[in-house]
């Protein structure tokens, strides 16, 4: 598959780090950002394909950067997988209606990691 | 004193106590509606507990797994390799008690929602099998699917809770049997079709008789201290599976015999039209 621009958004350092240890060795460019505003920034100046968003962050949510990003007309393209903890039947229930394409739930595996990738 | 005195006094203390009924009932009704409203508040309080307890259990095991994983896969060093493994499977095995808690709060609660569609029967036993196959291979136990010829192909339930029942069966029939064992995953049909049987026969060490009575309830005994009873799992697996079958209009039972081993059956309505 093509190599993917991905951005991994979540405050916990250790949480954030990890997507990119099975995303980098097969070829995906993936960018860190320990909050919105930080990814807002990043995603102003950069090309993307692919936001794993964390939800529980102070200031602003996951939730409220999906929404935030969803109504950005040159950002359409883009891919926003939920990458959380929040796994009460209720919280996914209400992320699916929020926008996001994918919900991730926290622990991982790397092949769900990988299959949201190709889907 | 006159009979329309009387009469007078005798209407106003019955309207009197008209009265004061009224106000004992109302008060009775606000009483009923502040208990009912403490209920409500302390089960969402409960609910909001257990989400956040969820979270906050789930967001470390993500760092544990995610950096095992990374470095079991990273690796061939056999000792790094090994290790490795172990930390993902414990911490697996963690998860599994999260979820499973979290399932049987809401089953007590009456908020656990199941799904309800159709599926093959034997893909999903099938794929228990295949779960549960590098386990049994490890500790050289062989593990066999049979498939009655009157086992209904397809069945209508929540395919999810269908297989977490068999998984728990399966994984206790592995892990409480005895070298080089036997663990039998059995389908077959019962009452005309309009039920299917999924069982899970061991050969090995049986359930002790004092527990047997107590196998579906456990987490209520509290005559017996913890570090006194012998080695044996949390039991909230097999609750978990008890109250479920019994969630989706079926039942679980077993049999056991000390020394030969134990057979773990749950039926459940097939629900299907066609095979109706």
């Amino acid at each position: 598959m093509a190599p993917l621009k991905v951005i991994v958004v979540d405050d916990n350092h250790t949480n954030r780090l990890l997507p990119g240890l099975f995303l980098r060795p097969l070829g995906h460019e993936v960018q860190e950002c320990d909050s919105a505003a930080q990814a807002l920034d990043w995603l102003a100046q950069n090309h993307c394909d692919l936001v794993l968003l964390d939800i529980s962050m102070p200031t602003v949510s996951g939730l409220q950067l999906c929404q935030q990003l969803r109504q950005e007309p040159h950002l359409q393209h883009l891919k926003i997988v939920a990458y959380t903890a929040n796994a009460m039947p209720a919280d996914v229930q209400l992320l699916e209606a929020a926008g996001f394409d994918k919900i991730l739930l926290k622990p991982i595996r790397s092949h769900e990691l990988l299959s949201v990738l190709e889907a | 004193m006159s009979t329309g005195l009387l009469v007078n006094l005798l209407l106003l203390l019955a309207l009197g106590v008209l009265c004061y009924m009224l106000w004992v009932a109302q008060k009775r009704n606000q009483w009923l509606q502040l208990q009912a409203n403490q209920a409500q508040d302390s089960k969402q309080r409960l609910q909001v507990f257990l989400a956040s307890m969820s979270h906050h259990l789930r967001t470390p095991l993500n760092g544990v797994m995610g950096y095992a994983e990374y470095i079991y896969s990273s690796t061939r060093e056999p000792m790094i390799q090994f290790t490795s493994k172990i930390i993902l499977e414990n911490s697996l095995q963690m998860l599994h008690l999260v979820n499973g808690l979290l399932d049987l709060t809401k089953i007590q609660e009456g908020t656990l929602a199941l799904s309800n569609s159709e599926f093959e029967i034997q893909d999903l036993v099938e794929s228990v099998r295949a779960l549960h196959q590098v386990r049994a291979n490890e500790l050289g136990i062989d593990l066999k699917v049979v498939t009655g010829e009157d086992a209904p192909v397809r069945m209508r339930a929540d395919p999810y809770r269908v297989r977490q029942v068999l998984n728990n069966l399966v994984d206790n029939a592995i892990n409480y049997n005895k070298p080089q064992g036997r663990v039998m995953l059995t389908v077959s049909s019962s009452a005309n079709g309009q039920f299917v049987t999924f069982s899970v026969e061991d050969s090995g060490h049986g359930v002790p008789e004092a527990v047997q009575k107590t196998l579906f309830k456990r987490l209520h005994d509290k005559q017996v201290p913890f570090v006194l009873r012998p080695n044996e799992g949390s039991g909230l697996g097999l609750l978990l599976s008890h109250q479920l079958v019994q969630l989706m209009g079926g039942f679980l039972d077993f049999s056991s015999q000390i020394g030969k081993g134990s057979l773990f059956f749950f039926t459940l309505p097939v629900r299907e039209e066609s095979s109706a």
